[in-house]
């Protein structure tokens, strides 16, 4: 029997852990993507503020770096732990882009850091620059094969059930890499890297600026998240679309979760500007319409339809039948392995196979299904739908956000007038956190939204916990909290003390005899 | 204009340069430190999940024992 207290606990140790992680990864993919640019700028025309700028920024990217590394081991830790069903079900495929991921592009990425700190007296300008480029791929690169594991438990591509071995298996491992999928997200995921990178270098030159101090030096590190902000900010948006065509095609509950669509409306369907929905009702109140919109981003045509929530319901329902068939058929073949008929049975149904474990998730003995169990199951395929709708929205306004404030950025540095408006200077401040919460935001509704599946159609993500305890996931998960709040307090306090320092406090500019 | 003097040492070679060395790879010890004990306490002490497959087989195939409502993802 399901243990609901193992599930949610493990599921709240994940999301935490993934959260926490997830704070220091976009700001690595971003900021090396600018300090390449910086140093690109000192070897082409040998200014050695450039050379100082890579360096001062480069010092809180080392802080970052030194945090987050490691931060997401826990959670590898976690699949052997809270998920050890989850890893033996699915590791064949799962486990392979992980271990690519941790043996080819971690393994980059460390050398190169090491060669941008201790190089710059080892290497030419040319090699070092390289090395930072360098970097700045190794960088990507993990997030690559990270999203390539990620991507694959939203659309589970290229791998088939083993009813010896009662796992997954691997089919075809270029399907699972050029899952459409997984390149959707990396480029999305890495834009939006590129923004908080952005964002962290000119929100930190703003305060300089405000405080009179470094001025040439925040100035043109202001010029440079403009500019680069500015391509993210817009990338992130036209590359957010592309992701959510690929979620109308493979994740359409979770489309229209997002979307609080509850009923299939005629093509092209309206998207929701505002609204409240109500997960009891199944209605979304005070709901401000924006014809056509939804259809045109989700089908990319006039005439494609976005079902709603009621009618994949009823799909699920249907799909939660042909999954029963399969799992009495997968009963009948453990007892007889050699069952012709019922091996014919399961070949047919193994593909809703998943749909027939919704009912195991809620502790309802397939086979005894009532058909108020299965209406139950298939209403549980319905994920959250108010977060879901108020996460996106919120991400997308600062994604809008982003492109304003990055656009009058980029034009007040063409004008050369960044240090003249100080209500400018105060915003762009201010504007700090906002690129982490709409990241965040991001993670939440591609993860949250997966739910009830940990592969989707594959795998209720209940049926994934170990047999372990709540006081085993419990004590984990308060070792994780503390350590991770101490983190958060050092890397607060050593992020803070370096950036008050700046380049004038820490003696990198204007240059001196002794520190050069 | 200045410019770029290729005989100067960096700045990560000098005093506050090698503190900040310090201070990253003390942390990333300490990190590793900290990791390697919560896995002593809070996981190595209890047994490992059994994922042969039989357990899994099992584990999918159970017949619980009583139905309950699932709360909402």
């Amino acid at each position: 029997m399901i243990d609901h207290g193992v599930v949610d606990l493990s599921r709240l140790q994940f999301a935490l852990t993934a959260l926490y992680h997830f704070l220091f990864v976009p700001l690595t993919l971003g900021l090396v993507f600018l300090l390449a640019i910086m140093e690109s700028v000192y070897v082409m025309t040998g200014r050695e503020i450039w050379k100082r700028m890579t360096q001062f920024w480069g010092i809180l990217f080392g802080i970052n770096f030194a945090m987050g590394v490691a931060t997401g081991v826990t959670m590898e830790f976690q699949f052997g732990t809270n998920w050890a069903y989850y890893a033996h079900y699915v590791g064949d495929i799962f486990g392979t882009p992980l271990a690519i991921e941790g043996l080819m592009a971690f393994f980059l990425e460390a050398t190169f850091i090491g060669l941008f700190f201790f190089g710059w007296d080892k290497l030419t300008r040319l090699q070092h620059v390289i090395v930072t480029w360098l970097l700045a791929f190794a960088s990507s690169m993990s997030a690559l094969w990270i999203l390539i594991a990620n991507a694959w438990m939203q659309n589970p591509v290229g791998a088939e059930f083993n009813l010896e071995t009662m796992r997954m298996e691997l089919t075809s491992l270029s399907a699972v890499f050029l899952n459409p999928v997984a390149q959707s997200k990396f480029v999305h995921t890495v834009s939006a890297g590129y923004v908080l990178g952005s964002m962290f270098v000119l929100s930190i030159s703003a305060w300089y600026l405000l405080r009179g101090r470094n001025i040439e030096f925040a100035k043109r590190s202001m010029t440079v998240a403009a500019s680069f902000g500015l391509l993210s900010a817009l990338s992130v948006v036209v590359l957010g679309d592309e992701s959510g065509y690929t979620v109308s095609e493979n994740q359409k509950m979770k489309l229209a979760a997002i979307e609080a669509m509850w009923e299939t409306e005629p093509a092209p369907a309206a998207f929701t500007l505002f609204g409240i929905p109500d997960l009891a009702t199944r209605r979304t109140d005070f709901a401000v319409h924006i014809p056509w919109v939804m259809g045109l981003i989700g089908t990319r045509s006039l005439d494609g339809v976005l079902p709603g929530i009621n009618d994949l319901v009823k799909e699920a329902e249907g799909k939660i039948r042909s999954g029963l068939e399969g799992y009495a058929a997968m009963q009948k073949l453990r007892v007889d392995r050699n069952d012709a008929q019922a091996r014919a049975q399961f070949d047919a149904h193994k593909k809703d196979l998943g749909y027939a474990l919704l009912l195991t998730r809620m502790n309802i003995d397939p086979p005894a299904a009532t058909e108020g169990d299965i209406q139950k199951a298939a209403d549980s395929t319905i994920p959250n739908v108010p977060v879901l709708f108020w996460a996106f929205r919120i991400m997308v306004a600062c994604g809008l956000y982003f492109i304003a404030l990055f656009a009058f950025s980029f034009w007040l540095a063409s004008k050369r007038r960044l240090d003249q408006h100080r209500w400018y200077l105060r915003l762009a401040l201010y504007s700090l956190p906002l690129p982490w919460l709409a990241c965040e935001l991001g993670w939440i509704v591609a993860e949250y939204g997966r739910q009830p599946w940990a592969i989707e159609g594959v795998l209720p993500t209940a049926l994934g916990v170990s047999s372990v305890s709540t006081v085993q996931v419990a004590t984990s998960l308060i070792g994780f909290v503390l350590f991770y709040t101490a983190l958060a307090v050092v890397d607060a306090f050593l992020m803070t003390r370096y950036a008050r320092k700046g380049p004038d406090g820490l003696g990198m500019w204007p240059p001196t005899d002794s520190h050069n | 204009m200045t410019t770029d003097n290729p005989s100067t040492r960096s700045w990560f070679r000098h005093r506050d340069g090698r503190k900040f060395i310090l201070e990253c790879a003390v942390i990333i010890v300490a990190k590793l430190v900290v990791l390697i004990a919560i896995w002593y306490v809070c996981f190595r002490p209890f047994p490992r999940a059994d994922t042969s497959p039989a357990a899994v087989e099992k584990h999918l195939l159970a017949s619980p024992s009583q139905s309950v409502n699932p709360a909402h993802d």
